[in-house]
């Protein structure tokens, strides 16, 4: 099964379910114009019908949909960037901005360094620069709040 | 409308609103330097730190940053043969080459000078225009309204790359979005699951960095950044300025490219990004000498730098004048507009005239800024792409962590945007273009309210929307954009018989 197909048909069911839920939409008695389902109905056709399209119907741009195949390596870079983005959110769920920014920047800046040689005290000071002057900027500047965190 | 512009100047020129854009066109063509980074990038993390701030602070802010992004990716074309954006490959064809024989100071003042051209012209365009437009407009009931959003996001998906079930897949993904929560017309709830933070929707602000910011940190990253190569004094130093003679002498190319970045600036959800290849195509189709174009002519460079920054006031038209954004940045404006309170639409120019000129105004004083902080500065260029990426980007990616955050101080829109950054991921790996999606989901509630409007205001329901001329002129350009793929082989066919 290629990519186009897993792409279409997975839209497709996403447009099937939003179709299922309309049902559970509130409508006012006595309208005088189509009501809140009817766009959600349009939607979800749409996304049937299109996502069949994307899954079954070949271009007709005259570009025939080359497989390419994802690399591995990709992959997992986009996976290990993406629970770094996770475990910072978790932490600034959880210990507030001023604790867990350093560590993240830490693990982005590890993360995101290609393999490359990185120095640590460069990056210790960087982190702290940064998390003093967005700190600074949002709270003293703009007087913005900035996550406390649910332990604190 | 002149004493609206001479106001909206005075405004503009008060001490903190004329530093923000200067600082922030500082900004936005650092932002436009970097390959990876880009001026719609920048517009997307500095959104949040507008909501604290008076409207003329905030709009000379994003506008600063928008108008040195777009003119800012010349520079890493121009050295190092890399785009800084979209909006800046077709540069690379002639400014690299240029810049290669020896010329990269020509090569760079043919980028400034193309670049501030294409914007102060298109500008003052956008600035006579929108207000006509706007006027039009307002003789138009919500069946035009309607139809004219639907041919917007279907032009859109049709003229993406990529096949058309694509390009509408990406619209009904848009307009699925901007379901999700309180229903405009009635009020009912909408897939909101019982969640109270989904309520008021999705928050813009986590879609437009999901999508913009984080899934292009990430996309860049995984895939392996490349390292810029050095750029000696020397290289610097080589080649003469540009002289008014070349101005003279590129004057068709300079006015061609005008009107095609007006153009495709004018069209939604096209942009700069188009903008700079057509005009290059159609310069050097046009042109007594096509061979030289590619080995470093002054005749490539202004094509692609003239359209690039000219689609900046052509975006701006529909943006001002019907509410519906031109490109992704203007979207982002918009979006500025509405979290303002502001309400952007045919009504707004002449609701908010001192708002709505002091845009044209800020875009006008940028492009100068710009200019003379380009050749002001254009020795320290090289020193622009040295950054490290992973300094960078994680700088950023925590810029937009708190932009999410403090968008609407819950840390559900932080998820929201991760969200919306692995929609956009998954989007690029089945090359299903983004822009459609955008408009869609800025356009879908409007869209949905302009059709009950409809139905609900005439005697005879939906043929109303075919019956009235200039809504069924919309409807028929929108059909034949989604057809006309299907239909050319067609009539080719006919023809030959």
């Amino acid at each position: 099964m290629n990519r186009d197909k897993i792409l279409g048909l997975s839209f497709a069911l996403i447009g099937l379910m939003m179709l299922i839920l309309t049902q559970q939409i509130h409508v006012l008695a006595n309208l005088t114009e189509p009501g809140p389902r009817l766009f959600p109905r349009i939607t979800a056709i749409g996304l049937i019908v299109c996502g069949l399209g994307v899954a079954f119907v070949q271009d007709k741009k005259g570009e025939a949909s080359k497989d390419e195949k994802l690399n591995p390596a990709v992959v997992k870079k986009i996976g290990l960037i993406g629970l770094t983005l996770v475990f910072y959110l978790v932490c600034l769920t959880y210990i507030g901005f001023i604790i867990s920014t350093p560590i993240a920047m830490m693990c982005f800046i590890y993360v995101l360094r290609n393999n490359k040689k990185i120095s640590l005290i460069k990056s210790i000071i960087l982190a702290i620069i940064v998390t003093v002057l967005v700190y600074l900027l949002f709270i003293k500047v703009f007087e913005l709040q900035l996550p406390i965190g649910k332990l604190f | 409308m002149f004493t609206f512009s001479l106001e909206a100047l005075h405004i503009l020129l008060q001490p903190s609103n004329f530093f923000i854009l200067f600082f922030t066109s500082f900004l936005g063509i650092i932002f436009g330097a970097i390959p990876g980074l880009s001026g719609g990038l920048g517009v997307s993390l500095i959104l949040p730190l507008t909501f604290g701030m008076n409207q003329y602070l905030g709009f000379a802010m994003l506008i600063g940053m928008w108008i040195g992004g777009i003119s800012g990716s010349f520079i890493s074309a121009t050295l190092v043969g890399i785009p800084g954006s979209a909006s800046s490959i077709a540069t690379c064809f002639d400014a690299y080459p240029m810049s290669q024989k020896g010329q990269t100071v020509r090569a760079l003042s043919i980028g400034i000078v193309g670049s501030a051209i294409g914007t102060l012209v298109s500008v003052i365009v956008a600035m006579f225009f929108s207000p006509v437009i706007s006027d039009l407009a307002l003789k138009l009931g919500p069946w035009e309204y309607f139809s004219l959003c639907f041919c917007a996001i279907t032009l859109v998906a049709a003229l993406s790359n990529g096949s058309i079930f694509k390009g509408l897949l990406g619209a009904f993904i848009g307009l699925a979005i901007s379901m999700i929560g309180m229903d405009p017309v009635s009020g009912s709830f909408r897939y909101i699951f019982g969640n109270v933070w989904l309520s008021n929707g999705v928050d813009i602000v986590a879609v437009m960095l999901g999508i913009f910011a984080i899934k292009q940190i990430v996309s860049d990253s995984a895939h392996g950044q490349q390292d810029m190569p050095e750029i000696s004094k020397e290289t610097m130093k080589a080649g003469k300025s540009i002289r008014l003679k070349d101005l003279k002498t590129n004057f068709g190319v300079i006015v061609k490219s005008l009107f095609t970045g007006l153009w495709i600036g004018f069209l939604p959800g096209m942009g700069s990004g188009l903008s700079n290849m057509v005009s290059y195509a159609q310069a050097k189709a046009g042109s007594k000498h096509p061979e030289k174009f590619g080995t470093g002519c002054d005749e490539g460079i202004f094509a692609s730098e003239v359209a690039n920054n000219a689609s900046v006031g052509g975006a701006i038209i529909p943006m001002m004048s019907l509410g519906i954004p031109g490109d992704a940045v203007t979207a982002l404006l918009l979006s500025g507009l509405m979290i303002h309170g502001l309400q952007p639409g045919p009504l707004f120019i002449s609701s908010n005239p001192q708002l709505a000129y002091f845009f044209f105004v800020a875009a006008f004083v940028a492009a100068i800024v710009v200019l003379v902080m380009e050749f002001a500065g254009m020795r320290w260029f090289p020193y622009l792409l040295k950054v490290p990426y992973h300094y960078l980007y994680s700088s950023i990616l925590i810029m937009c962590f708190v932009g999410a955050f403090t968008s609407n101080n819950t840390v559900f829109n932080i998820g929201m945007m991760l969200v919306f950054a692995l929609l956009g991921i998954i989007m690029d790996v089945g090359k299903i273009p983004n822009s459609p999606m955008v408009l869609a989901y800025i356009l879908g509630p409007k869209l949905e309210e302009y059709f009950r409007k409809g139905i609900s205001y005439s005697d005879h329901g939906i043929s109303t929307f075919v019956t009235r001329p200039v809504s069924l002129l919309f409807l028929v350009i929108a059909v034949v954009s989604v057809a006309w793929p299907y239909l050319k082989p067609l009539l080719k066919k006919r023809s030959k018989i």
